[in-house]
């Protein structure tokens, strides 16, 4: 799991979602799929909290330099 | 009429005026500028007629079917045109008249129509062809912007990245976006953004005239876009504004700040999303074993499993029914047995006895007759022999020789007859009291 992209996380936990919504799935697929869809869940959403050390850099003269953006929450 | 005075006729004035002018060679090359009026094409002959004018003057005008096949944008009354053209007269009229050789929209016109010419040909050569577009990542994570700095446009790209998905590492690339050749940077600057293995790249730049804008119209620029291995969003201009890029590239944003909305999903609708499949996943397994569990209590408040002994009391019932009938049946046959046995016993005691007796009877019956038989075999056996031996008495020679009688034997043969005898015979006289040898002689 630790090296599917976001996209594909999601994909797959929606793609069990689906199947435990359907029927036919046994008991016994079902509790896998559960668990592999929790720990997908728990993945993602620590990706997604993954945010802080995400500085934009600028390449300045064939140098990367550090580039603050305020976000106003204006809107 | 005064004779000193030569007339010549109008054709003769017309035609050294012609000369005079076919002459000049400043005439022959010439560049004017004004609006067309009174354009019409001439179906049959395909030569364009129209005249030129400015503000106080107009020249009439004749471009040849040669040169008007070749024209690149359609002429209509009110453009404003740049015209390479030859000054003559016609002959005929004598006005002075343009030989037009070619003709192109005048400024703005010009570049839109250079606009217009390479749009068309790199359609037909199929750059901005569907199948082409690559898909822009949905959750990027990492981008280049390539825009000018410090400028607007950069500033709205990076605060809506930002904002929408903070997760991606973002790289700024500056390049120039206006001013002569300022697409070659952007090129060289693609190329090398190309080899950094980004999601995605956007290319972004505020609005402007079609001049400012005209570096994203380079034919060079719209190659290397179409060329890029990575998916490029563009976001040039306003909405209005539309560049070749727009074309090529692989998703054209309406602004640079739509192109960083095209190139991110949103934090806070993946949050949202990420939290309904979760909510989705618990609910469905829940339900998943509410529904098992359901299924369970049916099923273990199925009144065999409560009452089990109903699954086998019938059969108790009926095994019990037969060993009753079996154990009946065997004392019945047993009983029935029982009669003939003792019956076929008793009968078979007393003709037994009767046997038995009979033939006892019959034992000692021929014991007495045996007896009885063997004493009257003994005693005539006895009388016969006594009879036998008086018998033998009567006829012993003995008692012969006793009375004088003699026996002959010849060779040990009893000699009965003279003529068994020969003479000089050795013979045997056996009389009463022994026996002489004798040599018979006869006469």
């Amino acid at each position: 799991m630790e090296k599917m992209t976001f996209e594909q996380a999601i994909k797959r936990l929606e793609e069990i979602v689906d199947l435990l919504e359907n029927n036919e799935t046994s008991l016994d697929d079902s509790v896998e799929l559960f668990q592999e869809g929790v720990q997908l869940s728990r993945y993602c959403s620590k990706k997604l909290g993954n945010v802080e050390n995400k500085v934009s850099k600028i390449l300045i003269d064939g140098q990367l330099e550090d580039f603050d953006v305020e976000v106003e929450n204006n809107e | 009429m005064p004779l000193d005075k030569k007339y010549i006729t109008v054709s003769a004035l017309n035609n050294y005026l012609k000369r005079k002018i076919d002459v000049d060679m400043q005439l022959q090359h010439v560049f004017i500028k004004g609006e067309i009026s009174n354009f019409k094409r001439n179906m049959s002959s395909g030569h364009l007629y129209f005249t030129l004018k400015d503000g106080k003057s107009h020249i009439s005008a004749i471009m040849y079917k040669g040169f008007a096949e070749q024209l690149n944008f359609d002429v209509k009354n009110g453009d404003s045109v740049l015209i390479e053209a030859t000054v003559s007269v016609y002959a005929v009229t004598g006005y002075n008249q343009l030989i037009v050789k070619n003709i192109e929209p005048d400024g703005l016109g010009s570049l839109f129509l250079k606009f217009e010419n390479l749009k068309k040909s790199l359609l037909q050569e199929g750059l901005f062809d569907e199948k082409y577009k690559k898909n822009i990542p949905s959750y990027p994570s990492k981008i280049a912007v390539l825009s000018a700095y410090p400028s607007a446009a950069l500033m709205d790209v990076m605060r809506t990245l930002k904002k929408r998905f903070p997760v991606c590492r973002v790289i700024i690339f500056p390049i120039p976006v206006q001013g002569k050749d300022a697409y070659f940077k952007i090129i060289s600057t693609l190329k090398f953004v190309d080899e950094l293995h980004f999601n995605t790249i956007i290319l972004a730049r505020g609005g402007g005239s079609l001049e400012n804008l005209w570096n994203f119209n380079e034919e060079a620029l719209a190659r290397t876009i179409f060329e890029l291995k990575t998916p490029i969003i563009c976001g040039i201009g306003h909405e209005t504004d539309f560049t070749i890029c727009d074309y090529v590239c692989d998703l054209r944003a309406l602004t640079p700040t739509y192109a960083a909305i095209e190139a991110t999903p949103n934090i806070e609708d993946m949050y949202k999303h990420l939290s309904m499949l979760d909510g989705l996943l618990k609910s469905n397994m829940k339900y998943k074993i509410e529904t098992l569990n359901t299924r369970i209590n049916r099923l273990t408040h199925f009144y065999l499993f409560k009452n089990p002994e109903k699954l086998y009391g019938d059969h108790l019932q009926y095994v019990s029914y037969l060993q009753d009938k079996i154990s009946n049946f065997m004392e019945k046959r047993l009983n029935n047995n029982m009669v003939i046995y003792t019956k076929l016993n008793l009968q078979l005691q007393s003709q037994n006895k009767v046997f038995v007796s009979h033939y006892q009877q019959k034992i000692q019956t021929y014991e007495n007759l045996l007896k009885i038989n063997f004493h009257n075999k003994l005693k005539a056996n006895r009388n016969n022999l006594s009879m036998l031996i008086s018998k033998l008495n009567a006829l012993s020679p003995l008692q012969t020789l006793e009375r004088g009688y003699a026996l002959v034997k010849k060779e040990n043969q009893y000699v009965s007859s003279i003529d068994d005898l020969n003479n000089e015979d050795n013979v045997s006289i056996y009389l009463k009291d022994g026996y002489v040898k004798a040599t018979i002689y006869k006469e």
